[in-house]
């Protein structure tokens, strides 16, 4: 058949064009991160026979995928051609009675090694202030575990599927109850433990900090660089020790969330603890997500804590409790959810999940605008800008030097901050007898910019409770019996100054009063101790 | 209590009771003392 030159052309095109649309369409079935970009979801082409989750009794898991190449890891690492071929059913049991393998790693903290003990004796303790020292110990049993799979299959062409990840729990009904949310973290293990660019490790950078010290001719830096917190790998901060992990999620035994996620380690000295205090962040880069919402806790935030207690390392009460016992108060607090983490399948310990301080959780919170929030934390602007903190330390100023025995002055005093809020505020940290890092610093304020319609939105600065979990509320150091109000007359002249006010002073003592009969009455408090 | 898994890294059960014994302490001995602590400071 002979065809004209212009219809031979169309038939070209058309022909072109349906090649085109095969090869797309071909891409996008056997190709989903090519066809989704590089934020494809994870796991959207291959599944697992059964979710994962808490089981009874060992099962077999299949991986369904279109094609047969697939390859899996059990140890947290993305799986590559290098990885286990999937050849037919996994065998999913209670790994718990395998080896203990990170719970072994004594670089995680310098309370492992005798040598550092002994440094931080000599240097780092002073006879003014109790600090735990944990007489940490490796396990001698093996401790719980779950089966981590990550799975991943090819194409003929060599492309690879997205990751999907499970983590499997055998015989461990036990964390299915009470509410309990249960965390699986897992990742290549160099992420956490590498020597040198493990974030959880004292590693090279402790290496090189014991170096530096031991080189130094001048005693007194020395010294200086002993007393202070020593630099290690965990005490790195920002993106550059920040890794990525899979983030899996439990409540009552059923799976709430599966995640990537960015995990740095959280705190301050509480860094050279084990367990560790880990931020996770949403990261649109790693999986699309901005958020991580756990709808089974009513919590959706870029950015949230697994806290492992602070100071607070015996018995992780303190933060909790305070919590609790101030929830009706005037003033914020934060919400505690008990949790287990799991990292790379290991039991890690009991952590409480937290949402942070942040423009948006005030938002939240308080129905305020999120661009027009402004927190002030230890003088310095944690939400806003140097414009800010001018203002908050005028106010602050105008608080500690006007004359309050002036009633006018008292009044305007009221005017900047919520008053009622803040008696609150200090009666309750005065109770529990707070002192060494407070109020010096673990003090935040917050308060909308403009005005707003709606309660919290009068430009008034409010409170904000968090860190309690050291310095108060310690039997053996005799905080029972400490004169808090003279201790923060000392530290806090906001408080001083207010204290010249009559009508400051009488609320502020009846406040305390009241507290003691009601909130902090002690048969309450054992109770909610109990509840914990 | 509802933490049944306490037991790990140098915290074990019995630490944890005996935490939470001295803090219902204080909260005990904290209650006595704080109508002194507001006498002494704010007192005529």
């Amino acid at each position: 058949m002979k065809v004209m030159p212009g219809k031979r052309n169309a038939v070209i095109a058309m022909t072109a064009v349906f090649v085109l649309l095969i090869i797309m369409l071909c891409a996008g079935a056997v190709c989903p991160e090519t066809a989704q970009g590089d934020k494809g979801r994870y796991g959207d082409v291959l599944s697992f026979s059964a979710a994962p989750g808490f089981y009874a009794e060992p099962f077999y898991l299949s991986i369904d995928a279109p094609a047969d190449e697939i390859y899996y890891t059990l140890d947290g690492t993305d799986p590559d051609r290098d990885s286990i071929r999937y050849t037919g059913p996994i065998y999913i049991y209670d790994v718990s009675s395998e080896p203990n393998v990170y719970c072994e790693i004594k670089d995680v903290s310098p309370f492992y090694d005798d040598e550092l003990k002994e440094l931080f004796y000599g240097y780092r303790l002073n006879d003014d202030i109790e600090y735990p020292v944990p007489d940490y110990k490796i396990p001698e049993q093996n401790i719980d575990k779950c089966t981590v799979i990550k799975a991943v299959w090819y194409d003929k062409t060599g492309n690879k599927s997205d990751v999907l990840a499970g983590s499997y729990f055998v015989g461990k009904e036990e964390y299915t109850r009470d509410d309990l949310v249960t965390i699986s973290l897992f990742t290549d293990p160099a992420s956490f433990f590498d020597h040198r660019s493990g974030i959880y490790v004292l590693g090279d950078r402790a290496e090189e900090y014991f170096e530096e010290i031991s080189e130094a001719e001048d005693e007194e830096y020395r010294e200086e660089l002993l007393g202070d917190l020593w630099e290690a790998n965990y005490t790195g901060r920002g993106r550059e020790w920040e890794r990525q992990a899979t983030l899996q999620v439990f409540k009552n035994g059923g799976l709430e969330l599966t995640q990537q996620t960015g995990v740095r380690i959280q705190g301050g000295y509480s860094r050279e603890y084990c367990p560790k205090s880990l931020n996770l962040y949403a990261r649109e880069e790693m999986d699309g997500n901005k958020l991580i919402s756990l709808d089974a806790v009513d919590m959706t935030v870029d950015k949230m804590t697994l806290y492992n207690g602070g100071e607070d390392i015996y018995s992780k009460l303190k933060d909790p409790l305070m919590a609790g016992l101030c929830s009706d108060m005037d003033f914020t607090t934060m919400r505690f959810i008990p949790c287990e983490l799991y990292l790379n399948g290991e039991y890690w310990g009991f952590y409480y999940l937290t949402e942070k301080y942040d423009k948006k959780y005030i938002e939240k919170k308080y129905n305020v605008d999120d661009d027009n929030v402004v927190i002030i934390k230890n003088n310095e602007p944690e939400e806003g800008f140097e414009e800010d903190l001018k203002g908050y330390l005028e106010d602050m100023d105008f608080i500690s030097g006007a004359d309050m025995t002036d009633e006018a002055n008292y009044q305007k005093a009221c005017r900047l901050m919520d008053m009622d809020g803040f008696i609150d505020y200090m009666a309750a940290e005065i109770y529990i007898a707070r002192w060494l890092d407070w109020p010096g610093s673990n003090f935040a304020m917050w308060k909308s910019r403009t005005a707003e319609n709606g309660e919290y939105g009068d430009r008034r600065w409010r409170m904000l409770l968090f860190d309690v979990n050291w310095g108060g509320m310690s039997y053996d150091d005799g905080d029972a019996v400490r004169d808090s109000i003279a201790w923060v007359r000392r530290y806090s002249p906001i408080f001083d100054n207010l204290c010249h006010s009559d009508v400051f002073r009488s609320a502020f003592a009846d406040r305390l009063m009241s507290f003691r009969d009601r909130e902090f009455a002690p048969e309450h408090v054992s109770e909610e101790i109990d509840g914990l | 209590m509802k933490r049944h898994y306490m037991r790990f890294f140098g915290t074990d059960d019995a630490r944890f009771y005996e935490e939470a014994e001295k803090l219902k302490l204080f909260f005990r001995e904290r209650y006595d003392y704080i109508p002194v602590m507001i006498e002494d400071n704010f007192g005529e």
